[in-house]
């Protein structure tokens, strides 16, 4: 690992960082979500994602 | 390059990388986790709103999803530490940020807390295990970030690079162990065949090894110029540049 310090650092602003955020939640919301968050309807998202649940590796049922 | 550029080449090389993981699901993952919901059926579990055929679609139409999410998420942490990754352009840096997000994000947890396939695992015990898996990402990921740092900042120090490495490699080997011996060990007892969880967690380690590959594939090709992809005119000047850097990498000292 060879650090390049040529580079000049930039500033993500925060509207990035929440983009980000959205990203990851849905990723939980889809992949690993159990009703701690989607309460009943998470049992739904469960059977109609259940095969990328399980090929995600997200721990199931 | 601007940071709506940026999001772009995340939400195109996630796709990619989505569509890498719903390959590897349809090809190679479908026929376990369809053995093992027969088999769940047939000790009279599972069973839910949506056929099979459904689910199969459903499936590979969120593998996609999951990976344009992921290439978001990869495209602002890329944006945010390019400056610190390593690698002279950003082919390397995007493929070294993408192998740690692999190994951090996927490879750490899934030693601790294995995949598995339909039919396994207690529902009673679900929300447990998920609060687990998610810590320990967090901690991997934390550790994994830490690594980086304390390379670069023995970097800015002067340290020389073997010894860098073995430290920074060494401490996240340490971070990783004690996690992994400190997690409490998955609750559910593992009862179906052997031979079939055995290939559902390959197939998986195998789904996700593509969609980090294509998306940091991907990000790193669309982020070149088209000068740097071929190398043609510039090609001189960038082997003095790099050369140049990996040695002012180890001496000279760092603005941030």
């Amino acid at each position: 690992m060879e650090p390049t310090p040529a580079i000049a650092p930039r500033t993500v602003p925060l509207w990035a960082w929440l983009v980000a955020a959205l990203a990851l939640a849905l990723v939980y919301l889809l992949a690993a979500d159990n009703g701690l968050v989607l309460g009943r309807a998470a049992g739904v998202v469960h059977e109609l994602f259940h095969d990328a649940r399980h090929f995600a590796g997200v721990p199931c049922h | 390059m601007s940071l709506g550029r940026c999001l772009r080449r995340g939400v195109a090389a996630g796709a990619a990388g989505g569509v890498a993981l719903a390959l590897a699901l349809a090809v190679l993952g479908g026929a376990a986790i369809s053995e093992a919901v027969e088999l769940e059926e047939a000790g009279g579990g599972g069973g839910g709103p949506f056929s099979r055929g459904v689910q199969q679609v459903a499936g590979v139409v969120g593998a996609v999803a999951l990976g344009v999410a992921v290439g978001v998420v990869f495209a602002v942490v890329f944006a945010a530490a390019r400056h610190r990754l390593p690698g002279r352009d950003d082919w390397r840096r995007s493929l070294w940020l993408a192998a740690a997000a692999f190994a951090a994000g996927h490879l750490v947890p899934a030693l601790k807390y294995p995949p598995n396939p339909p039919g396994v695992g207690d529902p009673a015990t679900v929300g447990r295990r998920t609060a687990l898996y998610v810590l320990l990402i967090a901690f991997s990921v934390v550790a994994t970030v830490g690594a980086a740092r304390l390379n670069n900042w023995l970097a800015a120090r002067g340290t020389a690079a073997a010894p860098r490495h073995l430290l920074a490699v060494g401490a996240w080997l340490a971070l990783v162990a004690v996690a992994l011996a400190g997690f409490p060990p998955p609750p559910d007892p593992v009862e179906a065949p052997a031979t079939l969880v055995w290939n559902f967690r390959l197939t998986v380690v195998g789904g996700w090894l593509g969609l980090w590959a294509v998306t940091g594939a991907v990000f790193g090709w669309l982020s070149l110029s088209p000068a740097e992809r071929t190398g043609r005119e510039d090609a001189d000047s960038a082997d003095t540049a790099g050369t140049a850097a990996e040695e002012a990498g180890g001496t000279s000292s760092r603005s941030d």
